[in-house]
């Protein structure tokens, strides 16, 4: 793939301008001493055999049948099947070169079918653009709801390269039938159809109403009350505001089938409460309210006034919102909202969730004619133990102290739509003066129209709209569902699914509006806004300047995580973090433990996984040097992956940048999130941490392994074959490499298979069974044949070299990828030569790479 | 739910509906005699599950008639009084004794409801299932119906993976959530007044994108058109699949006739009313052929009505206890873990029955239905030796008459299931733990 189109474009730039000259100079130095060797005994003029020949001059692969040829050569020689057993085997070297050249006339030749170099095919949105564009056109925003959307979509990762990369890119039906009820969902959520939902509201006062039931406990002699529990709060009927609803029940439950303990009750400040990690089963430390019936449609709204009890040194308390039906054993609660509290003082905090995008069993809850609202603290442990001998079995107590969550009262209420943008006003203004109907459909589809195809909307295809508009009234539907459907149809439409760059015979620039779209996707993921939109109108963004302005905008905005996000977890395989096996393997001792432990799991895995998105962000927004991503002196953690590196944070929220410990200093290299991706859970991942490396990190891609070839992960190996254990490991990886065909890829791979020898399967310092960290040794040798004695060496092969380090050629390989939308062709490498060339002129920062990138002329024309 | 204008007798719907409500496919897809040469009926395939286990007895126990195992072996089998209703269909079924999951031994005993169909876990995380069988065959069987199957439960959702509510799970080891509503079902199968609005926005939606893309597309270069071309394809499909539901809605017969369902019994108190809609449903869907993969939870493995629609049938068919309560009593009081097993068993006969008597070509819907039924318990909270019967499939080369008695822990179900899978037409070479399919079955 990008390797090969590479290798290509560095042989054609050495050796000058690409003619066919040039090539078939290469092939006779490259491959024919191999097939002379090797194949043309049989293949030859004289009976060929099986019809094929390989004595004629250099090929033409734009011939499909010639391609196909030599591609199924090029696998046979791979795989060993040719030449036949018992003839001489080619050397490894012999065979990289002919299987190199093979694989780049191939991808030239593909380029010159597509239609060109350096031309993308039409890019549709990812799943993840398209539900942040659905969100935004919509003008809603749901900041605290969990779930993702994006997942009701059939998957759109595509292997090997960028979900965004347009030549690769599949559109199914699927995809099209399931875009069409979310837009209709989301739809439904911002027009609401009048009188489907019936509001209803509860407010409910924690603080009274532990005065109340308590009264008489709490007015005990203190020695009395000690260590007792207080009479449960359950079953209290709340009443119905005036807005509406059934009278409704509210429980406190304080523990499996006890009430809360008198210690969590404050009659002046409200309800204490502990995290809960069981969402499954009798919940521990929960609020409930148990509506009698189950809401069709609407938004609901929490309002709670909560504060942080910080008595410990663990993470801030979150304030959880999720559904459940009936109470009992295996039950379970679907978590829908949360927010991290971390005020002192009480405050207000608001959860909205839209009803019909919550992912629940609402089969069930509509059975019972029931749904249980529950609020409790969803703060998971920043460390999966503290010492298991502070645990006290007596006092039944999780030994974990952590911070609790007080909650002094909350506001429980369903609306037809969300509170936030003001009405609906977005989608749909309202109407004017003696304006009829059509008039009024007219006037906002244009509008919304135009915001949806990210440039204004012809006449042409707006009356087309209008009349789906039209069609739905004469069937004799009303305004709002013929509105509705026009606008339905237009969020699938592919004016919206794809970023539409019509073509001319010649290469031309992009229009203003291409320009804004491509921008906005990059930086944002999502669909531009009215500034961006502003400046396409007036046409300043096709200037230097103003282009270089609005990137910067766009960066600092908190859009810009879903850039880094995306761009991360694709380049660096996040994803699959979060299905290894734990990475905590300490048995749980105590039914607490069990789930504590599993809560942690699950929490480490999420930050291990962002951790490389905002270290890209903070050097983006910082502009840090490209190498520091390899080569630093800081990390920047949460609180839950300070303990997790044990570096102290100073304190606050969110990810912050601190002073990296001795061990942490190589950037993204030094990275658990990084090291426990590559390493896949394997005891023995040496191997796929090699490949991990030369792929991600060198931007060198390593063919799959022939199909033949029976690929047994190293570590079953070793179960099976006994004889295996008496060697060291790297002896048994050696082994790999006395096979021709397996040393082509492999003596690449595996002498960088060590560099992580000093890291566990999760990135923490490799220790014993006793606890004691091990000796390791890191050495190894790079692809281009540069050993390096230890780690801190491997870190500075990397990293020197400005903008010509290894590392930043092959890190503006893969992000320049990913900001053009499409697989690179060999025309790109003489531009990013000149891209990393002005980079360092602006000072080689991450965020000067990206503006050269975006100032450079593949991303400004089409 | 508009339950109300569904009411009717049962036994009117009984006589008369299933053909009725048929119609509409039948007129385009038939497999009745007269147009059955040219083309081969479809395989279909329906698993069963019932939970807590059975009355486990010895053949020597006095009681053994109240046991669930049929006295005898081999073809010389005698029904116990518990399989007694299965007994006209001693050619049709095969008892199966011996078999179970591995991987099940080491759940809890009220854990093993969602394993019953895949095997077992995934990797033991106890976070992921693997796929189940009835999806295997989905894959396969599904993709020329408007449902690839059908997943009902009496409980409806998917529960939690160690309390299933959901017999089947996909590729990736998800659940897949159980209907329980039979107006639901009806709803999902054979259209209702709401969705048929919904489609016929859609539709109109979708038409208008077609005109759209088709201007759009003369503005593109030649790669753009391809890629656009995809998403043309993508539109006309999705219509097709659209004007595929709307061409059923509007046959009016399906309204008229739908009437007559007893859609809105009582799921906890009437439980001969509720199996036998479902299983009319059953029938119907596969008899018109909207799908051939269907899986039927008749309760989860929660012991309290509160918590399971089917905790309490066995006190409304004349049983004293709920269903939890008589299978852990069932070593002392045989009888009446007897009587609900075959209480559960008529109703499964019933299905039987409306299998037979329906024609398709030179045979009967049942010969072309592999059908399984089981629990993954035998006597109260053991993961072992499951009661298990195949019944059905005679077109597809299964052999009945017998009753199969497998040594202990010996043989995984996961060979029964795979000998179904093959039997069913799919190309497998195992499932799950299995170790090869079980010869004795299949011609």
């Amino acid at each position: 793939m990008t390797r090969s189109i590479f290798a290509a474009a560095i042989v054609i730039l050495t050796v000058g301008a690409p003619s066919r000259a040039d090539d078939r100079a290469d092939y006779d130095r490259a491959v024919k001493p191999l097939l002379v060797k090797h194949c043309v005994a049989c293949h030859g003029a004289e009976k060929p055999k099986g019809g094929v020949r390989f004595d004629g001059p250099a090929p033409d692969l734009t011939d499909p049948k010639v391609a196909e040829k030599w591609l199924l050569a090029r696998r046979m020689l791979a795989q060993g099947e040719m030449p036949p057993e018992g003839k001489p085997r080619p050397t490894a070297d012999e065979l990289l070169a002919t299987m190199n050249w093979i694989e780049d006339a191939a991808a030239r030749a593909a380029v010159v079918t597509r239609g060109g170099v350096g031309r993308r095919a039409l890019r549709r949105l990812t799943n993840r653009e398209y539900v942040a564009t659905l969100h935004d056109l919509l003008g809603l925003s749901f900041p605290h709801a969990t779930g993702d959307l994006g997942t009701r979509l059939p998957s759109d990762a595509v292997a090997n390269t960028f979900s965004n990369d347009s030549n690769s890119q599949v559109t199914q039906a699927l995809l099209l039938r399931r875009s069409l009820d979310l837009a209709e969902d989301l739809l439904a959520v911002a027009l609401p159809a009048e009188g489907t939902v019936k509001p209803f509201r509860y407010d409910v006062d924690l603080r009274s109403l532990v005065a109340e039931k308590h009264r008489a406990f709490l007015a005990m002699p203190d020695a009395n009350r000690k260590g007792q529990r207080g009479p449960g709060i359950g079953n209290v009927v709340i009443p119905a505001h005036a807005k509406g609803g059934d009278p409704a029940k509210l429980g406190v439950q304080g523990g499996p089938n006890s009430p809360l303990a008198v210690e969590h009750l404050d009659p002046a400040r409200g309800l204490m409460l502990e995290p809960n990690p069981i969402l499954i089963g009798v919940n521990r430390n929960a609020v409930t309210q148990s509506l009698p019936f189950v809401p069709e449609g609407g938004v609901l709204r929490v309002r709670v006034r909560a504060a942080a009890v910080m008595d410990h040194d663990d993470s801030a308390p979150v304030l959880r919102l999720s559904f459940g039906g009936p109470q009992g054993p295996g039950n379970v609660a679907y978590p829908v909202a949360q927010v991290t509290v971390t005020a002192t003082e009480t405050k207000e905090y608001v959860l909205e969730v839209p009803l019909v995008l919550a992912e629940c069993d609402w089969k069930s809850f509509r059975r019972e004619k029931r749904l249980l609202v529950q609020i409790d603290n969803a703060a998971a442990p920043l460390a999966p133990t503290a010492t298991p001998e502070a645990y006290d079995s007596k006092k039944r107590e999780t030994y974990l102290k952590r911070n609790r969550l007080l909650l002094e009262s909350f506001c429980l209420e369903l609306d037809a739509s969300p509170t936030w943008p003001p009405k609906s006003e977005v989608v749909l203004p309202a109407p004017r003066d003696g304006e009829d109907d059509e008039a009024r459909a007219k006037r906002a589809l244009r509008a919304f129209l135009s915001r949806a195809f990210r440039r204004p909307v012809a006449d042409r295809e707006l009356e087309a709209f209008v009349k789906l508009y039209r069609d739905q009234r004469a069937a004799g539907r009303g305004f709002l569902d013929g509105y509705k459907t026009a606008v339905a149809a237009a969020l699938v439409s592919p004016q919206v699914l794809y970023l539409i760059e019509p073509r001319a015979a010649e290469r031309r620039p992009l229009t203003v509006w291409e320009l804004a779209s491509r921008l906005s996707y990059l930086a944002w993921n999502t669909t531009p806004d009215a500034e961006l939109l502003a400046r396409g109108a007036d046409g300043s963004i096709l200037t230097d300047a103003e282009l270089t302005k609005q990137l910067r905008r766009l960066l600092a905005d908190e859009r810009a995580f879903g850039f880094t996000r995306e761009f991360t977890r694709q380049w660096l395989d996040l994803d699959v973090i979060d299905h290894l096996a734990p990475p905590v393997t300490r048995p749980a001792r105590t039914i607490d433990d069990t789930s504590e432990l599993a809560w942690y799991d699950k929490a480490i895995r999420r930050d291990l996984a962002a951790e490389p998105a905002h270290v890209l962000l903070d050097a983006l927004r910082n502009d840090r040097p490209v190498n520091s991503l390899v080569a630093a002196d800081h990390v920047v953690v949460n609180d839950r992956l300070a303990r997790y590196y044990g570096v102290a944070l100073p304190k606050g929220t969110g990810w912050r940048r601190v002073a990296a410990p001795e061990n942490r200093r190589g950037g993204l290299l030094t990275q658990a999130g990084c090291v426990a991706a590559a390493t896949h859970a394997q005891e023995r991942g040496e191997i796929k941490r090699g490949v991990y490396l030369v792929e991600r990190f060198l931007g060198i891609d390593i063919p799959s392994p022939p199909g033949n070839v029976d690929i047994k992960p190293l570590d079953v190996q070793l179960a099976e074959d006994k004889s295996l254990r008496a060697l060291t490991a790297r002896q048994h990886l050696d082994k790999h490499r006395t096979v021709a065909t397996c040393a082509v890829c492999h003596q690449r791979i595996d002498p960088l298979g060590f560099v992580w020898d000093g890291f566990d399967m999760y990135g923490q310092p490799k220790r014993d069974k006793q606890g004691k960290l091990v000796a390791f040794d890191s050495s190894g040798t790079l692809p281009d044949k540069a050993t390096f004695a230890n780690f801190s060496e491997f870190r500075k092969l990397m990293a020197q070299g400005e903008l010509e380090s290894r590392f930043a050629v092959a890190f503006s390989q893969r992000l320049y990828t990913y900001v053009l939308g499409r697989s690179l062709d060999h025309g790109d490498e003489v531009q990013l030569k000149t891209i990393r060339t002005a980079a360092a002129k602006y000072g080689g920062g991450v965020r000067a790479l990206l503006l050269a990138m975006v100032l450079s002329e593949p991303f400004r024309n089409k | 739910m508009p339950r109300k204008s569904w009411h009717i007798e049962r036994r009117t719907f009984l006589k008369g509906v299933g053909v009725t409500l048929a119609l509409p496919w039948l007129e385009g897809m038939s497999w009745s005699n007269d147009r059955g040469s040219a083309v081969t009926p479809p395989n279909r395939f329906c698993a069963v599950y019932f939970p807590f286990g059975i009355a486990d007895l010895a053949e020597n126990d006095e009681r053994a008639q109240f046991g669930w195992w049929p006295l005898g072996e081999g073809r010389e089998y005698r029904f116990s009084k518990t399989l007694e209703p299965l007994a006209p269909f001693r050619d049709q079924i095969t008892p199966l004794a011996g078999l179970d999951h591995p991987a099940g031994y080491e759940l809890g005993g009220h854990g093993t409801a969602g394993i019953f169909l895949t095997g077992g876990l995934r990797n033991n995380t106890r976070t992921l299932n693997r796929v189940s069988a009835d999806q295997v065959v989905a894959e396969h069987l599904g993709r020329e119906t408007r449902f690839p199957s059908l997943v009902c439960s009496t409980e409806g959702g998917v529960g939690a993976l160690l309390n299933s509510n959901t017999l089947s799970y996909d590729r990736s080891g998800n659940p897949l959530p159980g209907v329980a509503e039979p107006s639901a079902l009806f709803d999902m199968l054979f259209g209702a007044a709401k969705a048929r609005q919904t489609l016929r926005t859609q539709a109109s939606v979708l038409d208008q994108l077609l005109q759209s893309t088709r201007e759009l597309n003369g503005q593109l270069g030649t790669a753009d058109r391809r890629k656009l071309d995809e998403y043309l394809v993508s539109v006309r499909s999705v219509e097709q699949e659209i004007g595929r539901s709307r061409g059923w809605l509007d046959k009016p017969s399906a309204r008229v006739d739908a009437a007559k369902l007893n859609l809105a019994c009582n799921i906890k108190n009437d439980p001969r009313a509720y199996l036998r809609v479902v299983y009319d449903l059953l029938f119907l869907a596969f008899q018109t052929d909207s799908t051939r993969v269907a899986t039927f939870l008749t309760g989860n493995m929660r012991g309290e009505s509160q918590y399971s629609a089917a905790a309490a049938w066995p006190k409304a068919v004349g049983v004293r206890d709920e269903a939890h309560k008589v299978k852990h009593d069932a070593g002392s009081k045989p009888e009446d873990a007897s009587k609900y097993d075959a209480f559960l068993l008529e109703q499964f006969a019933y299905f039987m029955n409306r299998l037979q008597g329906a024609r398709e070509g030179d045979a009967t819907l049942l010969d072309r239905t592999v059908l399984l039924y089981g629990s993954s318990n035998s006597t109260s909270h053991a993961n072992t030796n499951y009661p298990l019967i195949l019944a059905g499939g005679r077109s597809m080369g299964f052999k009945h008459g017998q009753y199969l008695k497998f040594p202990a822990k010996r043989v995984p179900m996961s060979n029964l299931l795979l000998t179904a899978i093959q039997g069913l037409g799919v190309r497998a070479e195992s499932f799950a733990d299995s170790t090869g399919a079980l010869a004795s079955l299949r011609a």
